[in-house]
């Protein structure tokens, strides 16, 4: 379970980006962050993966907390960014390799983690490739693979739909709700509603660096997910 | 016609500014400047204003010494002919990376312009950056000649002469860099390999046709003729010197000429369309198989990839690692004559001067190892990719400690060069090379756990062009400023305990000693940082 509680944060003096940022992930629960351009969603998400330092508040996962254990933490968490920034310069199987070596994952458990991500996504013929030579769409996939390579409890993805094929974000989705049904995790950040209200337990809408709503979602047919939030993000009254 | 060359003259702009981000500077004046910007400004400032100080000093006891001799005239010519040798080596760079390296073409290429538009921009970019470095070198000059004949036409010869002379040096290289990169087109592939292989035939050919037709000198022949014969900066400078002022100034109409007449050979060369196809580096791998290998391991094959598979990083990063040890005997070589080899050679193995020849061995290591730029840019080599090191759980020191140990496995590359012209060409023992790859190692070491603590502070991530990561990094100008203070220094120390009788032991055990204490420090600060 992801704890935050407290979160500020400021890139410049006097100009807060997240203030008193506080909400939970539950385990086996997906939660999908919302929210306009610049209300700081990508912030609160780097902030949680521990690529910006934290200023105030705490994140805790499990039994972890981020200030106190950042290594602990960090091997329970893992990340697809929204930049497609890989290094360009290593393999498609180089890259995978790597990012296992890192996280201490054993050949048997790579191979067996990979293995069916691999032919899910269709990326084999592309491995022995440079990551640079490959098109949006395929480095995004090797991302999305290298990224459960330690099945983590918390799976945080930015904009994850982005640049796949049709196919892709089928299998995608289908990976999001499969990790939810094994009880682990997952935080995504997204603009495409529809994908958000058939995929999410919890939506959480952001506005001017803290939290505007949450709504749970779950086993919940009765809300239109985009009234909803454009009643919220417009800040006009609900009834 | 007008509407063209505004064109070209605005792409040269962009350019400029896609290449060489250290002209956004200006944008950091305006913002509210923060103290460690200030301080860096102030320090850099007052470095560059020591070197130009001590450059003007140079420049006029060259002049005195030249006067006294009766050579006054061959200062002129000395001066354009090491300016010329300058701009050859700063506009092959300047060619390689913005012609072959900069992928803004491939968005330049999405406008409606044609590509002789964009090769003629990258042409003027090339050449304003040359004027730059020419007027700097120059003014010196200029002013002091000047200052001692009293006589406006100097003026107007360094000023028609710096108006052309980039234009001579770099026009031939980029119409052959563009014939390089047709050829690439229509291959579809090495891009990159064409280019380098076009320049160094064009020096070596240059070479060879220099030594062939001024060869030795001979008894009839004396020095002032054979430097005179030798030193040309330019084709028909002896033609030029004559002219009168008027006609030098008109010279500088073949500015005009010059830039039009790249275009339209670039017209010629590439013509409407250009592609880049990117086909360098393709790696062959066998089948499928996962192995396992510790972080350490894994980590530094990974710096060893991401850095060899990247030519901007080889050719940028090993220049100074591979070139420095051969400037040695090539100064030895153009300054000394046979007997003088001996000599030196004789002086390396004699009893009383083997431990001055370590020591001076040892200088040469150093001096040259802090030309540490695949250290001091190891973290800003990471670029957007930074974010991968941060959430992988592989504290940030430890990867510091691993890029360390990288950047040191290829120092000690140019330490074994080094260590082997010391050999074959100095004939140093074999106990002497002991002690001085022992020595230049644990520096090497030093300087670069200094150049990766350097750059992990402040690392430049944000680049759109990787030799902005290295060779337009305030880190890795900062890492070699220090390394270079901290090594003279040291030859201070060195010389002082020399004076007062210190035995060769002591003197490299102090140097080993104090640079074990020096590589904990700074392992200590590098283990400080916080995540």
């Amino acid at each position: 379970m992801l704890e935050v509680s407290g979160l500020s944060f400021h890139y410049q003096p006097h100009v807060p980006v997240l203030t008193d940022l506080t909400f939970s992930v539950l385990d086996g629960e997906i939660v999908g962050l919302l929210g306009k351009n610049g209300v700081g969603k990508t912030t609160a998400l780097k902030l949680i993966l521990g690529l910006l330092p934290l200023e105030k508040g705490s994140i805790c996962l499990g039994n972890y907390s981020l200030y106190l254990h950042p290594i602990q933490y960090k091997k329970q968490i893992n990340y697809v960014s929204d930049s497609h920034d890989i290094y360009n310069n290593l393999t498609g199987k180089e890259y995978l390799n790597f990012i296992a070596d890192m996280y201490e994952v054993s050949s048997e458990i790579r191979g067996k983690n990979y293995t069916p991500l691999i032919e899910a996504f269709q990326v084999e013929k592309y491995l022995n490739s440079p990551i640079k030579k490959l098109s949006h769409g395929t480095k995004q996939k090797i991302a999305i693979i290298a990224s459960l390579v330690n099945d983590p409890l918390l799976w945080v993805l930015d904009e994850p739909m982005m640049g796949l094929d049709v196919e892709a974000v089928q299998v995608l989705k289908e990976l999001i709700k499969s990790r939810a049904a094994c009880g682990k995790s997952v935080l995504f950040s997204s603009h495409i509603l529809e994908i958000c209200e058939n995929l999410c337990d919890k939506i959480v809408i952001m506005q001017a660096g803290t939290i505007k709503k949450t709504i749970e979602l779950r086993g919940n047919s009765s809300y239109i997910l985009e009234d909803i939030y454009l009643e919220v993000v417009n800040d006009v009254p609900m009834e | 016609m007008m509407y063209r060359w505004n064109k070209v003259f605005q792409l040269s702009k962009t350019i400029s500014k896609i290449n060489f981000s250290f002209l956004n500077f200006r944008y950091k004046l305006k913002e509210r400047p923060d103290p460690c910007f200030i301080v860096l400004t102030c320090f850099v400032l007052s470095i560059i204003g020591v070197f130009y100080y001590y450059y003007f000093r140079l420049l006029g006891q060259l002049y005195d010494g030249l006067s006294e001799l009766g050579l006054g005239a061959l200062f002129c010519r000395l001066a354009l002919f090491a300016v010329a040798m300058i701009l050859s080596i700063v506009s092959v760079f300047l060619l390689i990376n913005i012609f072959c390296f900069s992928r803004d073409i491939e968005y330049l290429l999405l406008f409606p312009v044609r590509p002789c538009d964009i090769f003629t921009g990258k042409y003027i970019a090339v050449i304003v950056f040359c004027y730059v470095i020419e007027i700097l070198l120059l003014l010196p000059v200029c002013i002091i000649q000047t200052q001692y004949i009293g006589d406006i036409s100097a003026i107007i010869t360094y000023i028609s002469a710096a108006a052309i002379l980039p234009h001579l040096v770099v026009f031939p290289l980029a119409v052959l860099v563009t014939i390089c990169l047709k050829f690439a087109m229509l291959l579809k592939r090495m891009r990159t390999v064409l280019v380098v292989a076009g320049i160094i035939v064009y020096f070596a050919g240059g070479v060879i046709c220099g030594l062939l037709s001024n060869g030795q000198i001979d008894e009839k022949q004396d020095l002032l003729n054979w430097v005179n014969d030798f030193i040309i900066p330019f084709p028909f400078y002896n033609q030029y010197i004559g002219f009168h002022p008027v006609l030098k100034l008109l010279c500088i109409i073949l500015v005009a000429v010059f830039i039009g007449g790249y275009y339209y050979l670039s017209y010629l060369v590439i013509g409407k369309k250009y592609a880049i196809y990117d086909k360098e580096g393709r790696i062959r791998l066998t089948a499928m198989k996962y192995n396992l290998l510790s972080k350490l391991r894994s980590y530094f094959k990974k710096e060893y990839q991401t850095f060899f598979r990247n030519p901007v990083y080889v050719i940028n990063g090993l220049f100074g690692i591979f070139i420095t040890p051969f400037l040695l005997p090539l100064s030895f070589r153009i300054s000394a004559t046979a007997e003088s080899i001996e000599q030196i050679r004789l002086l390396v193995s004699a009893p009383e001067f083997s431990f001055y020849a370590v020591l001076f061995a040892i200088a040469v290591i150093v001096l040259t190892s802090t030309i540490n730029v695949v250290a001091s840019s190891s973290f800003s080599r990471e670029g957007a990719s930074f974010w991968i090191a941060k959430i992988i759980p592989y504290p940030l020191k430890q990867q510091a400690f691993v890029k360390a140990l990288f950047s040191t496995s290829i120092s000690m590359m140019g330490i074994i060069i080094n260590c082997f012209i010391f050999k074959a060409y100095f004939h140093y023992g074999l106990i002497q090379i002991g002690v001085i790859a022992l020595v230049g190692i644990s520096f090497a070491a030093l300087w670069n756990l200094i150049g990766v603590w350097i750059d992990m502070k402040r690392p430049k991530l944000e680049w759109t062009n990787e030799t902005e990561a290295i060779k337009q990094n305030v880190n890795v100008v900062l890492s070699i400023l220090l390394c270079i203070a901290i090594s003279i220094g040291y030859i201070f120390a060195v010389a002082k305990m020399l004076q007062n009788g210190f035995p060769a032991g002591g003197v490299i055990t102090f140097l080993l000693c104090s640079v074990c204490i020096l590589i904990l420090l700074v392992c200590k600060g590098i283990a400080s940082y916080q995540e």
